[in-house]
């Protein structure tokens, strides 16, 4: 909502200066989105008096005409109009001013003149004004007073951010009014004067009174032709409101500033009596937009002999609606139920102004209230007669509604000691009137319902900064994370310090991004109103979403990518969601140009890496290459990964390097893709033994045979039997035309004295004798 | 001893002065004192000597021997000497090139804020709750007092699933009433529940999944005192000391009274910029007391019991710790961008 403040001076005489408003309504919780100063415009347009007046001497229909300005300044302008005669006073823009409608004025030459801006019509300053082309000042202004001052200066307007509780009744200048006057104690004027209705009660029925509880009906005839007052027109075109004729100007008027919609139809189109009632399944109309409405009997309509004439409390139709010409009018105001409007609106997606307040809830006191104010207003309007004809109210204000009264809970939900005088008068200034135990509830705070929300109102009002901080008294243990979490949260640590960069992406996907050939097992968790197509979608694999960051990363620039990220996947099992943790790591495998230069270890950092968070938080994985592995991982250099009860939970290994290359901007991709990731491997504690006091030996073994696997050499030598085998190494791998050699260091140690080297050779010859078991010869025998 | 040695000891010192090299002084030393040397020979012939004269012959080239050692220990130290200046010199590097760094990542700047404030508020008793991620929309809005066609849900626009009834969450609320629900009666009910949420929106500040942290207390006589002191203690753990924070009444359908938390802006300190729109403020979190609805489909009877919550934007609070104005770099996971972050050293310590 827009809210100027040189608006609130019609309730708040007092007013206090801008910033100060802007300080209560954030105490008040009224959020200020934006504040902007407005008029400025208005600055350079000056009052000037027609001192002379000649034909264009080129031109029939123009005039030149000599102004007199600020300090006796005189200009000659050349005008088209027919009025602004000598001694009358007119608007004048010099060069450089900017109109409404965007147009910046300059020096032109009109036939042969030179013509300095122009003289102004009120359309061009974006006013309303009956009579001729220029627009005559009939007030008593000096000379060289600027439009600005004439309209009463430089206004502040703010855009109000209303929560829905606020909505319901501060959607008006007069509601923002009041809340100022309340915390500041400042003097209100209080627009309560009520108009008569008369009782013609063959005008309107109401048939659904649940919907509709009140409804009044002025008829009106209107004679001449009246224009807006200025001041009502400068308010409503500060806060954006379009002019469109005096009785709407003037509903729009009351609409915002009291916050009751008002409507007003063509009476000479009305076949009365109008009826409130609902809509009939299939019945339509068109709308004041233009626009068709299918209404259906959820629909609150009001409506004539001939059919609706207005979606109630939405938007008036087009049949009976006002026109410039209309002078004979019937005016409504009533109050309908805030949960059929907002339905209504929300079905047939309208947002209007009456539609904004009557679906929040409004004041069914204000019926009244608003019909006198309009007619009020209407008398305003220089040029238009107004006479009032039949006129007629149906249906009754409700009650208001009460509730207990429940200091010493107001108190506790507060944490205040604030006295129960001190919390009455509080209530009071908010209009909750306290009687005895209980406290009735203004008629448009249909938020309030309970102790709750009286708490909130006391608060608001005395400041939410004079409540106290306390903790609470409960006692305090520290927290701390459990299990499951703290290895998620160790997961990250380690592959962070291994490196490896976290990322966090969103789980939305579709098939249509599915660059690898993942292939679809299972049921997605679908998204049935996806942003976007490509989002349709929850993953039920992480690792293409990791990959689309290491591609994005690469497609910016040539960077080495180290990235992970630990993320839920989600599955639809037997129509129910799941959402495992998944683990999914990706990184190009290129040596980096640097200097000193580094090592080219391949995959082989990237295994290192997971076999070292493997024994860290006991994963109990175990890899086998020739398990399952996806199509679009390289065959020769990949591994399934099992947990430690067998289960197949992922696999690591390089992207086949053409996939790799086409789709992610890199040579060589190294993978891991795990998921459920949880630890599957007892943690292990106990003795750490102390190293041997005796040296060791070591010898270096160069093997060759077919199919030469590090993991079968490792088995056979530790299944050999060698007593003092301390530990193995691989130190080399040499392929040839021979084949394929592998050099590993055995080293031996004995805890309790020093090996001879016969003892070593025995051992070691057991080791030899085993791998040649297995068809694996030494090197150059 | 006599002339005889004289010349000996000066051809030494002759032949020393010449070499250049440790292993031309090897070479000399073996030339006098190896086994076929010089001194060795001599001292072979001393044994040869008449027994009156071979223990003063003795002495005498033993003493010759120990000088001509001394002599040549002497040139060896000189040689290594000058081999191990040239070394040095050889081995001359430009230590101006900079060291090769570890190379050691970072954690996401988000994982960082919400461990952040899971330490603060795990230090002040809490304990951390979670809940799905898909979630029913009774427990994302029924529960929290949002009925179907309650105004709050035009302002949560949601994310709706193949299976019925099911939404992504639109906030971590839904985890109040599952934690009050595994508190099954027990007080008091102290959490914290971070996670992901969804919302259908995606502009410079707002992304369709962002992360919340939920906050809930639920004991005899919690008030709204206790909230707003509750919340200064974590604005200041979090952000110091000489921060500002604002509470502001606000409307939240599952909290009442609800209030929305506003601390200083780190861009301008307060004194108004483009970061906060001029006000000085940013608004990090909104909060409230329970409302008696959610209390009671918690399983707590809101005569006997009351409670905060609060909900905070771990997103909103990154931004306010490292001064983005661009939430939507924190989910293109440029390197470039999250490798900043390692030069970040402020405080909050991350
Ligand atoms: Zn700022």
């Amino acid at each position: 909502m827009k809210l100027s403040h040189r608006w609130l001076t019609r309730h708040l005489p007092d007013v206090p200066e801008p910033y100060v408003i802007e300080s209560i309504l954030i105490q008040m919780g009224i959020e200020v989105s934006a504040k902007e100063s407005w008029g400025q415009d208005f600055a350079a347009v000056e009052l000037v008096r027609v001192v002379a007046r000649v034909a264009h001497p080129n031109a029939d229909h123009l005039s030149v005409v000599t102004v007199e300005g600020r300090a006796g300044t005189m200009t000659d302008v050349v005008t088209g109009a027919s009025n602004g005669m000598v001694g009358e006073y007119v608007w004048y823009a010099p060069p450089g001013t900017q109109l409404p409608d965007g147009r910046i004025l300059d020096t032109v030459n009109m036939r042969g003149i030179p013509s300095p801006g122009m003289l102004l019509s009120a359309s061009e300053l974006g006013f309303q004004e009956a009579g001729g082309d220029l627009w005559v000042y009939r007030g008593d202004r000096p000379v060289g007073t600027t439009f600005l001052e004439a309209i009463g200066g430089v206004d502040t307007l703010y855009e109000l951010e209303l929560t829905p509780n606020l909505a319901v009744f501060d959607q008006s200048v007069l509601g923002i009014a009041r809340e100022v006057a309340a915390v500041l104690g400042l003097q209100f004027r209080d627009p309560s004067r009520e108009f008569r209705y008369g009782t013609d009660g063959n005008l309107v029925g109401i048939v659904d009174p649940m919907g509709c509880p009140v409804y009044g009906l002025t008829e009106l005839r209107l004679e001449g032709d009246g224009t807006t007052p200025l001041w009502m027109q400068v308010l409503l075109r500060s806060i954006g409101i379009r002019l469109i004729h005096p009785v709407v100007d003037i509903t729009n008027f009351v609409l915002w500033d009291i916050g009751q919609p008002l409507h007003a139809f063509d009476a000479d189109a009305v076949v009365l009596p109008i009826e409130v009632r609902r809509a009939t399944d299939g019945e339509n109309m068109t709308l004041l937009d233009g626009s068709l409405c299918t209404l259906t009997p959820e629909d609150l309509v009001i409506a004539d002999q001939k059919g609706p004439i207005a979606l109630a409390g939405i938007m008036g139709g087009d049949r009976a609606s006002v026109r410039p010409t209309t002078r004979h009018v019937f005016l409504e105001s009533a109050y309908f139920s805030a949960a059929g409007i907002f339905k209504s609106a929300r079905r047939h997606r309208i947002v209007s102004d009456a539609a904004q307040h009557y679906g929040k809830g409004a004041d069914p006191s204000m019926v009244v209230v608003a019909a006198d104010a309009t007619l009020g207003l209407l008398r305003e309007v220089s040029g238009l007669a107004t006479r009032l004809e039949r006129s007629t109210l149906q249906g009754k204000v409700p009650n208001r509604r009460e509730i207990a009264f429940e200091p010493e809970r107001i108190r506790q939900i507060l944490g205040v000691s604030w006295s129960d005088q001190q919390i009455q008068e509080g209530l009071g200034r908010l209009r909750f009137e306290v009687r005895d135990r209980s406290v009735v509830i203004p008629w448009d705070r249909h938020d309030v319902m309970a102790t709750e929300d009286l708490s909130e109102e006391v608060a608001r009002l005395r400041g939410f900064d004079q409540i106290g901080a306390t903790l609470p008294s409960t006692p305090t243990r520290p927290g701390s994370r459990d299990s499951e979490v703290s290895f998620h949260e160790n997961l990250r640590d380690k592959w962070a310090a291994l490196g490896y960069w976290e990322v966090v992406t969103r789980p939305f996907w579709d098939r249509s991004r599915d660059v690898l050939g993942l292939g679809f097992e299972g049921t997605p968790v679908v998204v049935t109103n996806p942003l976007r197509e490509e989002e349709s979608e929850l993953r039920r694999d992480l690792l293409p979403n990791v990959l689309e960051v290491l591609a994005y990363n690469r497609g910016r620039r040539e960077q080495p990518v180290s990235i992970f990220e630990l993320a839920p996947v989600y599955h639809q099992r037997n129509g129910l969601p799941v959402e495992p943790m998944a683990l999914a790591v990706a990184e190009v495998l290129e040596v980096a140009m640097q200097y000193p230069p580094a090592a080219d270890v391949g995959i082989f950092r990237l295994k290192g890496a997971l076999e070292w968070v493997n024994r860290q938080l006991n994963l109990g994985l175990h890899e086998d290459p020739s398990g399952p592995i996806p199509g679009f991982m390289h065959p020769g250099r990949s591994v399934a990964l099992y947990n430690a009860s067998d289960l197949l939970v992922g696999y690591l290994g390089e992207i086949r390097p053409r996939l790799a290359s086409l789709k992610f901007h890199a040579k060589r991709i190294g993978v891991i893709s795990l998921s459920p990731i949880v630890p599957s491997a007892p943690a292990r504690g106990g003795v750490i033994l102390a190293p041997s006091r005796y040296p060791d030996v070591s010898r270096d073994l160069s093997l060759m045979g077919p199919n030469l696997s590090y993991q079968a050499i490792i088995k056979t030598v530790s299944q050999s039997g060698a007593l003092h085998l301390q530990k193995m190494r691989l130190i080399d791998v040499f392929a040839g035309d021979f084949g394929k050699s592998v050099t590993i260091r055995l080293i031996f140690q004995s805890m309790t004295r020093t090996l001879t080297d016969v003892e070593v050779d025995q051992e070691v010859r057991q080791v030899v004798d085993a791998l040649k078991q297995q068809g694996v010869s030494l090197r150059g025998q | 001893m006599g002339e005889d040695n004289a010349d000996e000891l000066r051809e030494l010192g002759e032949q020393l002065q010449d070499a250049s090299t440790v292993l031309q002084v090897q070479e000399i030393r073996n030339a006098w004192l190896g086994r076929k040397g010089i001194i060795t020979a001599r001292l072979k012939g001393v044994a040869l000597l008449p027994v009156e004269e071979r223990r003063q012959a003795g002495q005498q080239w033993n003493s010759v021997r120990l000088a001509i050692e001394t002599m040549i220990d002497d040139a060896l130290a000189r040689l290594q000497n000058q081999e191990e200046i040239l070394q040095l010199e050889q081995e001359r590097l430009d230590m101006t090139i900079p060291g090769i760094e570890p190379a050691v990542a970072l954690l996401h700047p988000l994982t960082r804020v919400r461990r952040l404030v899971e330490d603060v508020f795990l230090r002040m008793g809490f304990t951390l709750s979670y809940g799905p991620e898909v979630e029913s929309e009774w427990y994302n809005f029924e529960a929290l007092n949002i009925p179907p066609n309650h105004p709050a849900r035009d302002m949560q626009d949601s994310f709706f699933v193949d299976i019925p009834n099911l939404v992504l969450r639109t906030h971590t609320s839904p985890v109040q009433i599952r934690g009050m629900q595994a508190a099954a009666g027990q007080l008091p009910v102290k959490i914290i529940a971070p996670g992901r949420v969804y919302r259908r929106d995606d502009d410079p500040t707002h992304t369709p999944m962002f992360h919340q942290i939920e906050g809930l207390v639920v004991d005899h006589k919690i008030s709204l005192a206790d909230l707003q002191g509750t919340l200064l203690a974590m604005t200041k753990d979090l952000l110091g000391s000489d921060i500002r924070t604002r509470f502001r009444p606000s409307y939240f359908p599952f909290t009442e009274p609800s209030m929305e938390v506003d601390v200083t802006c780190a861009a301008c300190n307060g004194t108004g910029c483009r970061v906060c729109k001029g006000t000085g403020w940013v608004e990090i979190l909104g909060s409230g007391m329970v409302h008696p609805v959610v209390l009671r489909n918690g399983g707590y009877d809101p005569k006997q019991v009351t409670g905060f919550a609060f909900g905070l934007g771990i997103e909103r609070l990154a931004m306010r710790i490292f001064e983005l104005d661009d939430l939507r770099l924190l989910y293109q996971n440029d390197l470039e961008f999250l490798s900043r972050f390692s030069r970040y050293t402020g405080r909050p310590a991350l």
